[in-house]
């Protein structure tokens, strides 16, 4: 279950931090069914891609997870950048408070995650909302 | 007898070694981005339209000016969209697919200069490659193995800089990730 662990520390970190900041915002999440909510909604769509499972030391392979989160931000279209702003501070937050010193590893796969790039803002003409893309990489242990 | 080599010719061969991986480099990147695993693809537009540059790119090709990228568009029945959806990570096509799709890079990459030319850039010159960069295929490969590569090929001996957009797509303000 260290695959399921390994996704459950990113997805709850980030999902507790926008819940705190914000429990109107949905999380949608990889492979789960939803209806694109309406155009005063926000929402955020996280998806978690891994590039790879173990590491081969002398002796066992040990298990040893990385890839790349991807959080897609959208706010309401033409109000502002403030929402988007403060919602990636969140997701930012959620994503970083993995590595803080006073983290409680609940699922006991050590995560972490390194740069964060964005948030970059996609203003689409067909899209309801305004977008913000936030992805890092990430690293998990067992 | 082994010939002598002077220290100049030691210092030739190194930034010669040195350009052929940066070069490499930027190629390798290019061809990765232009594949089904690390684009969206529906027409293949997007995917065969990666650039690199000394210059930021544009995101200005229009498809529609393209074949057969055009032509390829067309088989698709009117009236429909294709948006990203979460579920199973893909392209939600509402319409039917083209029939086919084709991926053939557009844009030759040039052959760089790491004193000469230390920044370059790779970006994607369709017109809507907003929409494709709310796939996470691309910050996947920039972010996952093309940077793991990146490593593994220069460590702390990076020649220059090359960065990948994973940013807006209708002006030269978006982001791009340094490698």
């Amino acid at each position: 279950m260290t695959l399921v662990n390994a996704r459950a520390a990113f997805e709850k970190a980030v999902t507790d931090a926008v819940a705190a900041a914000d429990n109107t915002v949905l999380m949608v999440y990889d492979n789960v069914r939803y209806t694109t909510p309406g155009k005063t909604k926000k929402y955020i769509l996280m998806t978690v891609n891994f590039n790879r499972s173990t590491i081969q030391n002398q002796g066992a392979a040990q298990d040893y997870y990385s890839g790349v989160i991807q959080c897609n931000i959208y706010v309401p279209k033409s109000a502002g950048t403030s929402v988007l702003s403060s919602l990636s501070e969140v997701v930012i937050d959620g994503l970083t408070s993995v590595n803080a010193s006073g983290y409680t590893d609940t699922f006991s796969v050590a995560p972490r995650v390194s740069d964060i790039s964005g948030p970059t803002p996609l203003e689409l003409e067909d899209r309801s909302h305004f977008i913000g893309i936030v992805s890092c990489q990430f690293t998990a242990v067992v | 007898m082994a010939k002598k080599k002077g220290l100049g010719q030691i210092v030739t061969d190194l930034e010669r070694q040195i350009n052929d991986d940066y070069n490499a480099l930027i190629q390798l990147t290019v061809e990765g981005l232009g594949t089904e695993e690390n684009s969206p693809v529906d027409t293949g537009f997007f995917a065969s339209s990666w650039k690199a540059s000394t210059q930021k790119v544009r995101a200005q090709d229009k498809r529609e000016d393209h074949a057969p990228w055009s032509k390829i568009y067309e088989t698709r029945q009117p009236g429909g969209e294709t948006s990203w959806s979460s579920i199973g990570n893909q392209w939600v096509h509402t319409d039917r697919k083209p029939a086919q799709s084709r991926i053939k890079p557009r844009f030759e990459v040039p052959e760089f200069n790491y004193k000469r030319q230390p920044t370059v850039y790779i970006g994607n010159t369709a017109e809507y490659a907003g929409y494709a960069l709310e796939s996470p295929k691309v910050a996947n490969f920039i972010q996952g193995e093309m940077r793991s590569l990146v490593q593994q090929t220069f460590g702390d001996k990076r020649p220059g800089r090359i960065f990948a957009r994973t940013g807006s797509s209708s002006s030269v303000f978006g982001s791009y990730t340094k490698l």
